[in-house]
């Protein structure tokens, strides 16, 4: 750097626009090209190619002296210098803009310069900056990844010429590697990278076992790699006799270079020198058992270190779009490591002033961030993070039209009442739901073996409630694991019919229908009967009301509903104008259409947060349950239920509740499979698996010529059951896979039960054909099982199916409607 | 999600051991599958160098899904390598037409080998999200699996790494058909 560096630093005051205009040249060609560097002298070129002309000829003139345009070149030299050192601190977007001007200005000579050295000097560039752990682009992690891939070949080549010279031992040569490489890669990079080293061992070593065969040293060292994993990677939990005896590995390696020999006609005798070869396996066994091949441990960082650095590095890459120029921004940044401390902070400081923060995250990010998301699971549940006061994040795609309709309470988008709840299930969701909030996955087993101690004591007080449930974070992993199926038939489905039960004992609760999710708010018994009746005793519910602005909302779809004049309604409406503020405090999703209202009702012992469960509502299903059973005692009371997807344990949680009368709870129904059907994804995947799997009825056994019964009996039938699907985590879900607008997840559930029905029938239509071909086979039952588990999934999906799609229609009059 | 996958693993495979290998063309989306499989890791083991391997551990649960791979050359060695090989997992990037071609042969000169004709073959279409990606069924007709591979299960799973939709069921299938091994 001499003597140059100094002058050009002084040039950097240099305001361009004074100079540069004089000359016709446009201001900012070149951001990359750094003339203060040593090491660029030599590839300067590699600059060039892409960005800029001008400076092209400028610095070819001077590097590489090909131009023969004399004049003109001499005297942009010194100013090119000055350019490129100025341009340094411009704008990277204005550079973009500049190189297509530079393009309108100059097309001049061009050909001067040699494209394929240019290509050759920038990978060398990047392989030397990946060498020495200055390469930006992406991270040190992710460089065996880089030169692994099939358009970085150049430089993967280049990055090898730098490890020479390599070792003769193939063992030591992959230690040498990954000694300087952190060398985790995709196998097909891994593959790339061994089989450019193996070439190049071959030219250094051509006096080997292997002479020029360079595809045996490929497979030798890809062996080594594979016996490194198979020796000391943890994650392969595997008893001790499945790992790798030297005597293994020897013949192992032999066989693939003996297959490789024979496929290939390679010119080499195997037999001649497997002894030797043996022995020479053997050692690199002996290396690798004892020491697993290191890890490179990342860059020692120096100057990097800066915060200023840091954030300048990541804001210049995420502003440049084109790959080239992050590769050249890399370089040259990488290069700035060796400046002399002053000139990287003037400029800095220069660029500083023109660095466009707040662009798109660089790659490095994006894939750091996928990276952690999986670690950061436990705590997603929507009632951990409701009863933390953390936002809930927002389960669907909201539209114009939801901004009032989602306030609107009694509505299919809210509904937010008193009533009773099944005393068993309320326990089973307030208490248990809370323990398992890590696993959603075991509440519902648990709840219904009926674990009552549990329930009981965690019933005592919310504040246990939550500790515990933080606490079963660690160890309640692998619970669900252990937990027993339901012992009957009953329990295993869940379907406990309270509704015909006298004994029964129906509770309180505020439930709460909103954005997709349902929130049961457990009551305390006492502290509520108290608190309800200061309330209600009141008997002017609207004075107490109008002391809260939401409230009156609730007022007036109370009143509306009078008709009903219900006493749980009357309390309820009183009751909820004060929790419903509680409510909005702490949800994200309402903050923007609800703001401020701080009534400090947080304290309120009737709706403590600790107290309630928020459930999402993916594929649950809600339904009124006098549409279906009709009793002998008439009474005014409707129940409805609500059935969540089956668990992992085929457990399925359905919820019971008891309204006044039939009108509430068919709107409950109708609110909650409107959600239903807005957040679950249509569940394509399953219909559209192509398999070859023998259920009884593939065209090989139902058309042509009926098989023998021999044949019949000794075809290898396969059990037909749904597979699993992401229904099990939707509790845990902070994404939802398949976010669509309404309108569109109409269409899809359209086509798709259209589908589905279509199924049905062609399902049904096969039945008498699988009876004639069967029946007289042993396996005459086991296709019927199919046959009927299948006909039992594709009801239960049109069902369901159905059932959203009326409820999203009917959400649609009703926009209609309110915009009429 | 991912440990919640890891979870399932479990559950899914039973008491039994599982090594899976997973192949299929680069830029198919491998990794971004195993990504969106991988565990939550409880002990925080120190990375190997070579190749990424998933596992799931609980009990006798052992769940090893290999990203193996690489030229014709290499395959007589991770073929010796997982002698018990349960499935092959095959990922094709169904918006890629270009490919299929190329992802076909390598399909079928890894399944064609001896070694492989106890494996299940499950085929994941993957990139569904895409709008021009071919559907499970067209990518199946492509691949003509049913015609050239009689004594097989094979099964073509329409997925989509990014969101997870597919991934599940794909395992569970192979879950379903390999339990009475």
């Amino acid at each position: 750097m001499s003597a140059t560096t100094s002058s050009n630093d002084n040039d950097e005051d240099t305001p361009t626009s004074i100079l540069l205009p004089r000359r016709k040249i446009p201001i900012n060609i070149n951001q990359s090209l750094d003339p203060l560097h040593p090491n660029n002298q030599l590839h300067y070129n590699n600059f060039l190619s892409r960005t800029t002309m001008i400076d092209n000829n400028i610095m070819s003139d001077e590097n590489v002296n090909t131009s023969d345009d004399d004049d003109d070149n001499s005297t942009f030299n010194s100013i090119g210098k000055s350019i490129t050192d100025l341009n340094i601190s411009n704008d990277t977007s204005q550079a973009e803009n500049g190189v297509q001007e530079t393009a309108n200005y100059t097309t001049i000579k061009i050909n001067n310069i040699s494209n394929k050295d240019t290509e050759n000097d920038e990978s060398y560039e990047i392989a030397m900056a990946i060498y020495n752990n200055k390469f930006k682009k992406v991270t040190y992690k992710e460089y065996a990844d880089y030169l692994g891939n099939k358009d970085n070949h150049k430089i993967l080549c280049e990055y090898i010429q730098l490890l020479k010279p390599l070792p003769l031992s193939l063992a030591s040569v992959l230690i040498h590697l990954s000694d300087k490489l952190y060398f985790i890669a995709e196998a097909q990079n891994i593959d790339r990278i061994l089989e450019q080293i193996s070439k190049d061992w071959i030219a250094e070593h051509p006096d080997t076992l292997w002479e020029t065969n360079y595809e045996i040293v490929h497979i030798i060292l890809f062996s080594i790699l594979i016996l490194n994993s198979d020796l000391h990677n943890e994650h392969i939990i595997r008893s001790k006799k499945d790992k790798f005896s030297s005597q293994t590995f020897i013949e192992n390696t032999l066989y693939a270079i003996e297959k490789q020999i024979k496929n290939h006609y390679q010119e080499i005798d195997l037999d001649d020198i497997k002894h030797q070869a043996s022995l020479e396996f053997k050692q690199y066994y002996d290396t690798l058992k004892n020491n697993p091949l290191p890890l490179f441990k990342g860059p020692r960082r120096r100057t990097m270190s800066t915060p200023t650095r840091n954030s300048l590095n990541l804001s210049r890459n995420s502003s440049l779009r084109s790959m080239s120029h992050v590769q050249q921004m890399s370089s040259v940044l990488s290069d700035y490591d060796d400046e002399p401390r002053k000139s990287i902070s003037s400029s800095n400081r220069l660029r500083a002033q023109s660095v466009n923060m707040g662009n798109t995250l660089s790659r490095s990010n994006s894939v750091s961030s996928r990276k952690t998301s999986s670690s950061t699971f436990s705590k997603t549940t929507a009632s951990w993070k409701y009863r933390h006061n953390q936002p809930l994040p927002q389960l669907y795609i909201k539209e114009t039209f939801d901004e009032n309709l989602n306030r609107l309470n009694k509505s299919m988008w809210l509904m937010d009442y008193i009533i009773k709840i099944n005393e068993k299930d309320l326990t089973k969701v307030t208490s248990k739901k809370s323990n398992i909030s890590s696993s959603s996955q075991s509440n519902n087993g648990s709840g219904i073996n009926g674990s009552d101690a549990t329930s009981i004591s965690s019933s005592t007080s919310a504040v246990s409630a939550v500790s515990s449930s933080v606490k079963s974070h660690s160890k309640g992993i692998f619970n669900w694991l252990r937990r027993s199926k339901g012992k009957t038939m009953y329990q295993k489905s869940g379907k406990s019919m309270t509704y015909l039960d006298n004994s029964c004992r129906w509770v309180n609760a505020r439930v709460r229908v909103a954005e997709g999710r349902i929130f049961i708010f457990r009551t305390n018994r006492s502290a509520s009967n108290s608190k309800r009746d200061s309330v209600t005793n009141s008997k002017n519910p609207h004075s107490s009301m109008s002391s809260t602005p939401q409230s009156s909302t609730i007022n007036k779809t109370a009143s509306s509903s009078s008709s009903t004049n219900n006493r749980v309604f009357s309390k309820a409406s009183s009751t909820l104008s004060l929790p419903m503020t509680s409510y909005k405090n702490v949800t994200n999703s309402n903050k923007d259409t609800n703001n401020n209202k701080d009534t400090n009702n947080n304290k309120d012992p009737v709706y403590n947060n600790n107290n309630c469960v928020a459930l999402n509502l993916f594929e649950c299903a809600a339904s009124v349950v006098q549409e279906n059973i009709i009793t002998g005692n008439q009474t005014k009371k409707a129940n409805f239920t609500l059935t969540f997807p089956k668990n992992l344990n085929g457990i399925q949680t359905v919820l019971e509740f008891e309204t006044a009368n039939f009108e509430m709870a068919h709107i409950f129904v109708e609110c909650l499979n409107f959600w239903a059907g807005r957040l679950s994804p249509v569940p394509v995947e399953q219909f559209e698996i192509v398999s070859n799997e023998e259920y009884g009825w593939s065209s090989r056994v139902l058309t042509g010529e009926p098989m023998t019964s021999h044949t019949l009996n000794t075809i290898h039938l396969c059990d037909w059951k749904p597979l699993l699907t992401m229904e099990l985590f939707y509790d845990h879900m902070d994404e939802i896979p398949g976010k669509v607008p309404l309108l569109q997840k109409i269409e899809e559930l359209k086509s798709f039960t259209d589908k589905l029905s279509k199924m049905i029938d062609e399902h049904n239509e096969l039945k008498p054909l699988i009876i004639s071909r069967w029946d007289k086979s042993v396996n005459f039952d086991k296709v019927m099982d199919n046959w009927n588990a299948k006909y039992l999934f594709l009801n239960e999906q049109y069902n369901k199916r159905i059932i959203y799609l009326k409820a999203l229609e009917e959400s649609l009059k009703a926009v209609e409607e309110r915009n009429a | 999600m991912g440990s919640s996958i890891s979870k399932t693993l479990g559950k899914l495979f039973g008491s039994r051991e599982m090594k899976i290998l997973m192949l299929g063309l680069d830029n198919a989306g491998k990794t971004t599958i195993l990504y969106k499989l991988k565990l939550n890791k409880i002990k925080t083991s120190t990375p190997t160098v070579g190749f990424n391997v998933e596992t799931v551990s609980y009990k006798n649960v052992k769940f090893n899904m290999w990203d193996v791979g690489g030229q014709e050359r290499l395959r007589p060695l991770w073929r010796h390598y997982f002698p018990a090989t349960t499935a092959l997992i095959f990922v094709i990037d169904s918006s890629d037409t270009e490919r299929l071609n190329e992802a076909k042969e390598e399909l079928y000169s890894i399944i064609s080998e001896k070694e492989m004709e106890n494996v299940v073959l499950l085929v994941w279409a993957n990139k569904q999200d895409l709008k021009n990606a071919m559907k499970p069924q067209e990518v199946s007709d492509f691949l003509q699996l049913s015609e050239n591979l009689k004594n097989q299960l094979w099964c073509v799973i329409g997925s989509n790494a990014l969101s997870g939709q597919g991934l599940l069921e794909g395992l569970s299938w192979i879950s379903n058909n390999t339990s009475k091994k």
